[in-house]
């Protein structure tokens, strides 16, 4: 076996160039495949990240029919009782929300809108919405019926800060109530959809105007340090107020959490793809390797070599040239990813349509440590694979035939 | 009792319609000792002979017996290693593995039989020695001319010790100096080593130095002189 791994390993620099041109693009297809999938990754983790920070939290605790239907009575009995718990359970930064649908209209168009009534101070530190205000200012204490559009209503609208709009909804009696607002502030969001839909005004305007005391409300937002505590956190907090509607980030947006699982299945499918390609260069190589070496073989084997010796010898070959390669691939795919994964990469070029996906202009490749494993398992498996079809040809040789030409 | 002994030997290859008998009813002795050379034209049965007596093709007829075995009865996979234990090998080219060096394919032979590192190397030794080339152990089949070639491929067709060598054209390219050199080894192998060698050839100083010519033509033995 010894003098096989030999043979195998100097065979493969009889032929410098051509060991080397596979040798170099295996590389090649490892590290681009492993760094786009980096990069896709980072792409769908910001997503994640920047929908879960500007807008669904990490928990939101709702009366228990607001999932069916988001009526204005449905409020939270009870908001300090939950507060309380989640300062228990050291998860103190929350936000509290009062929701309501209607209509936004100026002269120059009306629209449907998310009403949505905050305290501004825990809503930006949880949101971060007092940093995304393009022009005019956030909600204050100050000045009567303050509120914040969004940029694409806003130019819908054609309202500037200073401007009026007016607000119209029911309240809890079903009664149409309508309100003037002044607009104190155009915010901007990842998403333009949300820009269009949500309208925020200070929380105790709205429960005036519905006519709701002081303390109602109908959403109560959690954000954690990571996602990592969410679910013990929902299952606590559950235990406590069993008579709340408790949901977390993958419950209220589901297709975030899916997004991860699809991605990495759709990497992995991108990596074999890249590993199949590969696969046909090392079976053309090797088979080129077997039939140029036919008599050499067909000696070998007259003179005592085994077919189960010359199947290894060609199986080794081909694994010495995916060893060659396939390491140095996932090194230099690691060392890129890290690299990259603090300073990010500058997309400005793109960045108007990557806003649109709720995306910042800098992407921030990362890659669980599984990955580079799948990958490498990958590697081993398609070099098999390609490794059979050469060694079975060499097994098919018949030494007679190939020396009868010597 | 004979090294080898072949009855009725006859080996048919289809060509088209037309059937080729490439050895012919062929009844061949040869004994320990022996130093005997194959001659014919091109075509006339030599290589056909020399495989069928080393087991590396089947008869269609007839048998072969190495040593009081009938080695046409042999499994393929019992046949390998009788080949390995019983017949040295020498082909016309290609004999050696390229990127192993002259001790190394002496060697490799009897890494195929299992051998112990240190018995192989001291035989493998032993055997460069005696072709001659102990000052070029460590080179590669490239660095070593054509006749130094072939001479590492009677060491390494010795290895194993075997009963007899067939060797298939070994000097056809070999210029004289290099057929006469390796003339002078496998003669002096054979008297001093009571190595047997049978040998196929259309080369005249080669033919000169055997002292038994068997002349075989379209597969058939037409004369048979002992010198
Ligand atoms: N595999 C084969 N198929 C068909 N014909 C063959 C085959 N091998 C040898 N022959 C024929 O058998 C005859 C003897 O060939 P060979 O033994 O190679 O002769 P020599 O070695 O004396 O030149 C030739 O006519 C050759 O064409
Ligand atoms: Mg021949």
């Amino acid at each position: 076996m010894k003098t096989l791994v030999k043979i195998a390993w100097r065979n493969i620099w009889r032929h410098r160039l051509r060991s080397l041109v596979v040798i170099i693009s295996i590389i090649l297809g490892i590290w681009a495949g492993i760094f786009v999938s980096a990069f896709s990754f980072g792409l769908n983790n910001q997503r994640k990240e920047s929908m879960i920070r500007n807008q669904v939290s990490h928990l939101q605790v709702h009366h228990k029919a607001w999932a069916q239907e988001a009526d204005v009575s449905y409020l939270l009995y009870e908001p300090d009782a939950i507060i309380q718990s989640l300062l228990e359970l050291g998860a103190p930064n929350h936000t509290l929300r009062l929701k309501s649908m209607g209509m936004a209209a100026t002269a120059h168009y009306s629209g449907g809108v998310q009403i949505i009534g905050i305290n501004a101070d825990t809503e930006s530190e949880l949101t971060g919405l007092g940093s995304r205000i393009d022009s005019g200012d956030y909600l204050g204490e100050k000045g009567r019926n303050p509120i914040l559009i969004g940029a694409a209503l806003a130019e819908k609208l054609e309202v500037k800060p200073g401007s009026k709009v007016i607000l119209s909804f029911s309240d809890q009696d079903l009664n149409l109530v309508s309100a003037s607002f002044k607009v104190k502030g155009i915010y901007h969001d990842v998403s333009s959809q949300i820009e269009k839909l949500q309208v925020f005004v200070r929380a105790k305007d709205l429960q005036s105007l519905l006519g709701l005391d002081a303390n109602a409300y109908h959403e109560l937002a959690v954000l954690l340090d990571d996602d990592k505590g969410v679910d013990a956190l929902k299952s606590q907090l559950q235990q406590k107020h069993a008579d709340y509607l408790i949901e977390s980030w993958k419950e209220i947006a589901p297709e975030l959490a899916f997004a991860d699982e699809i991605m990495s299945q759709a990497l992995y499918i991108i990596i074999g793809i890249i590993m199949l390609a590969l696969s046909f260069g090392i079976i053309n190589t090797m088979l080129m390797a077997v039939l140029e070496r036919r008599k050499e073989l067909g000696v070998l084997m007259s003179v005592g070599m085994t077919k189960p010796k010359v199947f290894t010898m060609v199986i080794l070959e081909t694994f010495f040239l995916a060893l060659l390669s396939g390491p140095f691939g996932i090194l230099a795919a690691y060392l890129s990813v890290s690299g990259t994964a603090d300073t990010g990469l500058s997309l400005a070029m793109f960045s108007d349509g990557l806003a649109s996906y709720g995306i910042g202009t800098v992407i921030y490749p990362v890659l669980p440590n599984s990955f580079y494993f799948g990958t490498a398992a990958i590697v081993f498996i398609m070099t098999l694979l390609a490794a059979i079809y050469p060694a079975r040809h060499a097994l098919k040789l018949n030494p007679i035939e190939t020396m009868r030409t010597l | 009792m004979s090294v080898i002994e072949t009855k009725k030997l006859s080996r048919i290859y289809q060509d088209g319609d037309s059937l080729i008998h490439a050895v012919n009813q062929v009844d061949l002795q040869v004994e320990a000792g022996e130093f005997t050379a194959i001659i014919g034209p091109s075509g006339s049965g030599k290589t056909t002979l020399l495989n069928l007596i080393g087991g590396l093709d089947t008869p269609s007829e007839g048998t072969v017996t190495i040593e009081n075995k009938p080695i046409h009865q042999l499994k393929d996979s019992e046949l390998i290693n009788f080949r390995l234990k019983h017949i040295g090998f020498v082909f016309q080219a290609y004999n050696l593995i390229p990127v192993l060096s002259a001790q190394e394919n002496v060697e490799f032979i009897m890494l195929l039989q299992d051998q112990s590192k240190s018995a192989r190397e001291s035989r493998a030794k032993e055997l460069l020695k005696a072709v001659g080339l102990e000052q070029q152990m460590h080179k590669r089949p490239s660095e070593l001319s054509g006749g130094q070639q072939q001479r590492v491929a009677v060491a390494r067709a010795l290895a194993s010790k075997p009963s007899f060598v067939l060797a298939d054209e070994p000097t056809a390219n070999l210029d004289s100096k290099s057929t006469e050199d390796l003339l002078d080894i496998m003669h002096r192998l054979n008297k001093e080593e009571g190595i047997t060698f049978l040998f196929s050839t259309h080369d005249q100083r080669v033919i000169d130095r055997a002292e038994r010519l068997i002349y075989v033509e379209d597969g058939q033995i037409k004369s048979d002189e002992k010198k």
